[in-house]
């Protein structure tokens, strides 16, 4: 399903850089990039939180974040894709996900951008804790697929 | 060296802190080579109490792929096969 020179899939513990991700999909016949840059928030509810954990099932988040490059391929016309995914512990104000796309022109890549995002919040097995001074919360993504 | 033929079952999340720990082998009922994934779902429960509530709100990959619940009752579990619990997830 992938795409070996034009799509681009990381869980890692390291660093998220945007420009790193940015130029993963340079490219001189892409005149747009567009990206999405989530960063962990410092307050839920009123309760202040001092880390981030997140776990993935990676082989399976790397399988799922590649086949929905490869839908997204199917609804506009995109040059290249990146989707690079925090794991481990991230403080409060780094970035947890990094998504960009370079195309031609400028709807496509922004508009697949919005659509891979909204995606793997819904399907790549990957978790989020919240750990407060008093305690933890596995949290639940809105649009996680769940039994009816 | 045990001959059961058994299957892989992964906990993430809130499934790993309610059985604590990231991985199991279950070893299939005498005889057979598969199991469906209804009987799974009984045969973990009554192996991890708290999980039950869990299993309840959570969908199952087999081999990496998602199962619609609607299958749940004829899609059977086979030796070697790499289930996981997959709770609501969090990621972005």
């Amino acid at each position: 399903m992938s795409n070996l020179d034009k799509d681009f899939v990381k869980l890692t513990s390291e660093n998220l850089i945007l420009q790193d991700i940015v130029n993963l999909v340079k490219d001189d016949g892409a005149g747009a990039i567009s990206t999405f840059n989530g960063t962990t928030r410092n307050i839920f509810k009123g309760k202040t939180v001092i880390q981030l954990e997140y776990e993935s099932y990676t082989p399976m988040a790397e399988k799922v974040l590649f086949n929905l490059i490869y839908e997204a391929r199917t609804k506009w016309k995109l040059t290249k894709v990146a989707i690079y995914h925090r794991t481990g512990i991230v403080p409060v104000g780094e970035t947890s996900v990094i998504i960009a796309v370079s195309s031609v022109h400028r709807q496509e890549s922004l508009h697949a951008v919005e659509w891979l995002i909204d995606q793997l919040k819904e399907k790549a097995p990957i978790w989020k804790k919240e750990v407060y001074n008093d305690g933890s919360v596995w949290k639940e993504n809105a649009e996680s697929r769940r039994k009816v | 060296m045990s001959n059961a033929k058994e299957i892989t079952i992964l906990y993430f999340a809130t499934a790993r802190d309610a059985t604590k720990v990231p991985s199991e082998k279950i070893s299939l009922p005498p005889q057979s080579t598969s199991m469906s994934l209804e009987d799974l779902t009984n045969l973990l429960k009554k192996r991890h109490e708290k999980l039950a509530p869990i299993l309840d709100n959570s969908l199952y990959s087999i081999n990496m792929e998602y199962v619609e619940e609607s299958d749940y009752q004829t899609i059977l579990v086979k030796e070697g096969d790499e289930v996981a619990i997959i709770p609501p997830v969090s990621g972005g």
